[in-house]
């Protein structure tokens, strides 16, 4: 299995601005990790670990402050013009917030199919036909093509943001948090989706959350995070049977509870 | 023969031939206050258009632009802000002497600050919203996130302003001219029609009266519409 993407000794520091004394964040700290091709990675940790800044570094989103991000064997930072948006077709992005992810004034089939303005994928009527198969690969009647976000579900308004992702059929595609928004019942359902569409996609995934047992249900490795480090990598089995490192250990014992509670613990034991 | 300063025709010595009455030269004053309605109307649309291009295009420039630009343009906005709009108002015209454009212009420099800094604070929410991040994920330009998302966002507070400010506009207007700096004779316009009436408010207090109570009336119908369309746009908000 070949790294499809790689990233080397990545951080990502927020300087805080310079009339406010506040200390630098340093949300990714020399971070270390691989997805092969086609692999469902899960990315693990509490609140503020650092997760979404990793996941948008590899957006290209966020520069790194240092380290090497290579996706395919390319810098994505390096890229400019046509190089930069066939970057931006293979790499695809879902967000948690479904509602904030799409523009109120845009009707979905305009949402789905703003991808394919921007590259401009095909004639007016292929594009049209584009946003009819999308709507109908993630589940949703072509009608909906017309309305607008707010009268759909949370449900149906994550269906869309996938369809807008996947419309410009990209390898990588990365979930941050996609079902954290949703009700139980909803999640399984997106879940399952997004099971679908890796298989018959042959998508590579990067899937954020901070549920470990959505990780466990979804993902064939798991990295987990902890104030910006990942400490420890493999496949999801394994890392749950028997997890090496302390915090994963605490992250597992404290499943029923709110992930966050370990924190303070774990700072006691390696102070 | 002229009927000088004749009251309007709801008073003894009024007629129907001049139902608002006339002026000290005998001019009709229901038509002159229509004329007044076109010109100063006229000079307050643009003065507002010029000055709503000006602000909106400096304020998504500044909030899409990056810290830098941003602090540029705000930094002007500050300087303008800071200046008496009246002081603005009368240097410009004693330079450029009082023409027409010449007022739309100044207007405009006095008013684009406000909207600029409006458009900027709406942008700088906007510009946080996930739709914006998801559009540069596929690929969009600052152009397009300024064109596809952030305007079409904007509108709807933008019309509202907009409408709620233009009496203003028209007041600043009738302002000047009514100092004589304005419009200058023999064109009517509202403000003008107040100056002239100016000397003759306890013979014939009607010469300055009825283009008053025209701009009341005007004023407090764009108030109207203004409230009227907020409510509307909150409605569609919550839906
Ligand atoms: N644009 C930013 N500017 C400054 N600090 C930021 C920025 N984005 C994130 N941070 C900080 O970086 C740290 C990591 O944030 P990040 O969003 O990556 O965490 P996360 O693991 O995704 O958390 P969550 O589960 O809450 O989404 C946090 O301390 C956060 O406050
Ligand atoms: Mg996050």
């Amino acid at each position: 299995m070949n790294a499809l993407v790689e990233l080397r000794n990545v951080s990502v520091t927020f300087r805080s601005p310079w009339f406010a004394p506040a200390p630098e964040v340093h949300a990714v700290n020399d971070v270390t990790l691989t997805l092969r091709r086609g692999e469902r990675l899960g990315l693990v940790g509490e609140s503020g670990s650092g997760k979404s800044t990793l996941g948008r570094t590899l957006l290209r989103l966020i520069q790194p402050t240092t380290g090497r991000v290579r996706v395919g064997g390319q810098d994505p930072f390096q890229l400019r013009g046509a190089d930069l948006l066939a970057f931006r077709r293979r790499v695809q992005v879902v967000f948690q917030d479904n509602a904030a992810s799409l523009d109120p004034r845009m009707t979905v089939g305009e949402a789905i199919r703003e991808g394919l303005d921007i590259h401009r994928i095909g004639t007016p009527a292929q594009r049209r036909a584009r946003v009819e198969e999308m709507l109908d690969r993630v589940g949703l009647d072509p009608a909906y093509a017309q309305r607008y976000p707010h009268t759909l579900s949370g449900g149906q308004r994550q269906r869309v943001n996938i369809a807008r992702a996947l419309a410009l059929d990209p390898q990588i595609l990365v979930a941050d948090e996609p079902v954290s928004a949703l009700d139980v019942s909803i999640q399984a359902q997106i879940l399952e989706l997004l099971d679908r569409l890796h298989a018959d996609l042959h998508l590579t995934l990067l899937f954020i959350s901070h549920d470990l047992a959505v990780i466990r249900e979804l993902c064939d490795r798991v990295a987990v995070m902890y104030q910006g480090r990942v400490v420890e990598t493999g496949p999801t089995e394994q890392v749950f049977a028997a997890p090496t490192d302390d915090y994963t250990q605490l992250l597992l014992a404290s499943v029923p509870e709110p992930a966050p509670l370990a924190a303070p613990l774990v700072r006691a034991a390696t102070a | 023969m002229l009927a000088r300063s004749q009251p309007p025709v709801w008073f003894e010595a009024g007629s129907w031939d001049h139902p608002l009455g006339t002026d000290n030269l005998g001019r009709d004053l229901a038509s002159r206050s229509l004329y007044g309605i076109r010109t100063s109307f006229g000079i307050a649309s643009l003065g507002l258009i010029f000055s709503a291009v000006l602000g909106i295009a400096l304020g998504v420039i500044a909030g899409l632009g990056g810290p830098w630009v941003d602090r540029a343009i705000m930094t002007v906005v500050d300087v303008f802000i800071t200046l008496p709009n009246l002081l603005l108002l009368l240097c410009g015209i004693a330079l450029l002497g009082s023409e027409i454009w010449v007022l739309i212009v100044m207007i405009g420099l006095v008013r684009w600050e406000a909207y600029a800094r409006l458009v900027r604070g709406q942008v700088l929410t906007i510009r946080e919203q996930g739709y914006v991040e998801a559009s540069r994920a596929l690929g969009g330009g600052m152009v397009r996130v300024a064109l596809r998302h952030v305007l079409p966002n904007l509108a709807s507070p933008l019309v509202v302003i907009l409408t709620l400010s233009f009496p203003g506009v028209l007041l600043m207007e009738a302002g000047l001219s009514f100092l004589g700096v304005g419009v200058q004779p023999p064109t009517a316009s509202l403000g003008r029609m107040i100056g002239d009436g100016r000397d003759y408010l306890v013979n014939a207090w009607w010469i300055a009266g009825m283009p008053s109570i025209v701009i009341v009336m005007i004023t407090l119908l764009f108030q109207l519409i203004g409230d009227s369309l907020r409510d509307r746009i909150d409605v569609r908000a919550d839906g």
